[in-house]
């Protein structure tokens, strides 16, 4: 127990109204941002414990461009499912005194995930407006009855498909918290604590800034050259930055490889690029032409 | 007046400050509370800090109540200090301080002190965990640090907390439990006690639950020292708010009946202060045929159950309980009156008998409160010297709204807790009759408002705003009708308000 010394002042007023209206105002103005516009895809893509959506851009989003996203965007199931058995996260590095090396690398989503996303992501992109972002989460149990989350989001923009995990396998007790992310899938909650980790054809993006960077965790953001990616392409993993080159980033280049498509499985592809309008005739040939050269 | 001026200018810049780095604390460093909040929870398991705490911590959630009940284990392999999921980046080790601005004032007698500065409250070094499964431990140290409590008194550097919890004996009984089931563990050392709502929690830094500290005849007084204040002498400083040292048996059960949870701690705690020896008594001899000896030392026991329905109570379902305290206070020697210690006996009776009742809506509210009877024997009183004394009793309570919404309404924030607490205590008769039987009777008004600024599995920062406004009843020192002399029967209430901002971290 202290003891405080004080010298007789007389009476003080303390006007409480001054010294908590005006903190609390400027924090509120300086994070000013309510729940975002959304709309329902489709009937598979809303369900009690898993969701795909259409989102208008947000605060939580990275502002779309003076072109839009290129939107709307058609990829049958098949290709989704190629796309997302892609990507792969591996847990933070971490340490209080003694520094510790990241975790594995997994798979990002589960065989049944892959299976929900790939279909409701290919109807919400073929219905997705040049303002707006796909947004889904998931939601799983823990052996000890826990619940995870899973949210994120993604939009395509020219000939890269944009993809971010705000939040990956966080536990979530708190309804409301639950029901924030729901509403707000793209805001990290707590900083994530895994990161999208670099393959083929797939390049990190992360947002940086001194306020971010201080106050909230942005999550990092993978942008997928997907006709390459589906056409089985060699390709090189990069990584780069948007913004400040003094943040540097965590993840260094890996080195997952994935097994290359045979000719028939290339041209197969093609041709339904060509068929759902994402390449143009021209292209369609000159790239069959590449692949009949090679073999 | 003058000096009325400069404080009200002095305010203003403050005001300004506040304005332009939302870094401004006013709390009151005599009432700080060392308050838990383990972030090596978060790193062992990778959890956010929301996992086991409503926003802006340390109050804790569903989850996280279970988690302490369950003796800081999820009841998997990942409990175990050795697992190979746990990294070498954990260690069991949390620090804790709230930094900022502070100010209190109080006024009576028609008199007033007031103080304020910037600083810190204090430090506290927790650590909590596994030592292997089902055997758990606790370790809370408050180093002395002499510019602590905002720069205006030195800390007393404690061991607050030091214990070893042994949990699920049942199963050396041949009983199996359900998944989530401890029925009886238990904990040896000093700790905090299983108190209706944990204080070391509560988000209110600086305001204490009343009812936790009430001492009859000790004047009220989240205050400042320098004030002129009347009392009786009671040698009972027993506070259910305090942590004992002691031996608890506690447990929780899932009850499918109510689609919540049984709990129940019984404690038997030690007093670290002794009755007599009885010096004083001339040969050993007494009056009233008293033997004079040593009085030895005393036990206290106390007890606490609820029953929750529809979820744990406190973030989803509704939890009612009832509590109390039956003990023996030391009764120690009265240098003005040796002979009057004899007379009043060794170790006298008090006790303390109450409910609580906690309710929540929409997962973003919670309406809690508890009541308490308190009564202290006569012979406590007597004991120092008290003519007629007389049994004190006294009747407390507090109510308290929660509320941590999804998001602030209008401007969309998450990670606020709001929070009024309204504390009152009455007096039903005085251990000196010569006090009037309102005299030291407590209405206190606790507004709080606390944003998370940053979490993660690593660290919490919250900005925290607290006021407090409290009236205690006739303890002025000064007789209010002649202005001088005996205070009793009438003498003037004392008047106080705390207040703080600045940022509460842990890490």
């Amino acid at each position: 127990m202290q003891t405080m010394t004080a010298t007789r002042r007389g009476r003080v007023r303390v006007n409480p109204y001054k010294i908590f209206i005006v903190p609390l105002l400027l924090v509120a103005a300086a994070s000013l941002g309510t729940a975002p516009a959304t709309r329902v895809a489709c009937g598979l893509c809303e369900q009690p414990d898993r969701f795909v959506r259409l989102q208008t851009a947000s605060t939580d989003s990275r502002p779309v461009g003076s072109q839009g996203f290129t939107h709307p965007f058609a990829l049958s199931p098949e290709d989704w499912k190629s796309i997302l058995t892609e990507l792969h996260v591996q847990r933070q590095a971490e340490g209080l005194l003694i520094p510790v090396p990241q975790g594995p690398v997994l798979s990002a989503f589960t065989e049944e995930e892959v299976s929900y996303l790939s279909v409701t992501l290919s109807k919400a992109f073929a219905q997705a407006q040049p303002n707006e972002w796909v947004v889904f989460g998931l939601t799983r149990s823990t052996p000890q009855g826990l619940t995870e989350l899973t949210t994120g989001g993604g939009y395509v923009e020219g000939p890269s498909l944009h993809v971010v995990l705000a939040n990956y396998r966080k536990v979530v007790t708190m309804p409301g918290t639950r029901q924030l992310l729901w509403e707000r899938p793209l805001r990290p909650d707590a900083g994530p604590a895994y990161d999208l980790v670099v393959g083929n054809h797939q390049t990190i993006v992360r947002e940086s800034g001194f306020v971010p960077s201080l106050l909230s965790s942005s999550p990092s953001e993978l942008a997928i050259a997907y006709q390459a990616l589906l056409l089985g392409e060699p390709a090189e993993a990069s990584v780069t930055q948007k913004t400040s080159a003094a943040n540097q980033l965590a993840i260094p280049p890996s080195t997952i490889v994935a097994p290359p498509l045979s000719i028939e499985d290339r041209l197969q592809v093609l041709k339904r690029l060509q068929a759902q309008g994402l390449i143009t005739e021209d292209e369609y040939r000159a790239k069959k032409q590449q692949l009949l050269d090679r073999f | 007046m003058n000096s009325h001026k400069r404080n009200l200018c002095f305010g203003s810049v403050i005001v300004g400050v506040l304005a332009l780095l939302s870094f401004v604390t006013y709390e009151l460093s005599m009432y700080v509370q060392n308050a838990n909040a383990i972030p090596a929870f978060a790193r062992k398991y990778g959890f956010s800090c929301n996992v086991c705490h409503v926003p802006g911590f340390p109050k804790l959630n569903d989850t996280g109540n279970i988690f302490r009940d369950q003796g800081y284990q999820l009841g998997g392999d990942g409990d175990l200090p050795t697992h190979e999921g746990i990294t070498m980046g954990y260690f069991p080790l949390s620090f804790r301080t709230t930094v900022g601005y502070q100010a209190a004032s109080v006024r009576t007698d028609g008199s007033g002190v007031s103080t304020g500065g910037f600083g810190f409250t204090g430090l506290d070094i927790l650590s909590f965990g596994t030592l292997h499964r089902d055997i758990s431990f606790g370790l809370v140290f408050t180093p002395g640090l002499g510019s602590a409590g905002f720069g205006t008194g030195a800390s007393d550097s404690d061991l607050e907390a030091a214990f070893v919890r042994l949990n699920r004996l049942e199963r050396f009984l041949g009983v199996k439990g359900e998944s989530g089931t401890y029925l009886m563990n238990l904990k040896v050392g000093k700790f905090e006690l299983d108190v209706p709502f944990s204080e070391k929690r509560s988000p209110t830094l600086n305001t204490p639950f009343v009812l936790y500290h009430y001492v009859a005849g000790t004047p009220y007084t989240a205050t400042i020292s320098g004030t002129s204040t009347s009392s009786y002498a009671n040698p009972n400083s027993f506070a259910i708010g305090e942590n004992s040292p002691g031996i608890e048996m506690a447990g929780i059960t899932k009850t499918a009946v109510t689609d919540g949870y049984f709990r129940y701690s019984l404690a038997g705690l030690s007093t670290n202060a002794f009755s007599g020896p009885l010096s004083g008594c001339a040969g050993g001899i007494c009056p009233n045929g008293a033997v004079a000896g040593t009085g030895g030392q005393n036990v206290n026991f106390y007890g606490h159950m609820t029953q929750s329905f529809g979820g744990y109570g406190i973030v989803t379902g509704q939890r009612l309980g009832v509590f109390g305290v039956y003990g023996n206070a030391p009764t120690m020697v009265n240098a003005t009156c040796p002979d009057c210690q004899a007379v009043g006996g060794s170790g006298q009776p008090f006790s303390r008998i109450g409910a609580d009742a906690s309710l929540t809506f929409d997962g973003q509210w919670n309406l809690f409160g508890a009541f308490v009877h308190g009564n202290d024997s006569k012979n406590l009183f007597v004991s120092q010297a008290i003519v007629n004394a007389q049994n004190a009793s006294w009747n407390g309570a507090f109510v308290e709204l929660d509320w941590y919404p999804t998001q602030l309404p209008l401007v969309g924030m998450p990670g606020w807790l709001l929070s009024y607490r309204y504390d009152i205590i009455r007096n039903d008769r005085q251990g000196d009759p010569t006090f009037a039987k309102n005299y030291n009777n407590v209405d206190s008004h606790t507004f709080m408002a606390r944003y998370y600024i940053h979490q993660s599995n690593r660290t919490d920062i919250a900005l925290h705003a607290e006021y407090n406004a409290y009236r205690t009843e006739g303890v002025g020192s000064k007789n209010v009708v002649l202005g001088s002399g005996t205070c009793a029967p009438a003498c003037g209430n004392l008047l106080g308000q705390t207040m703080l901002v600045g940022f509460d971290f842990a890490y």
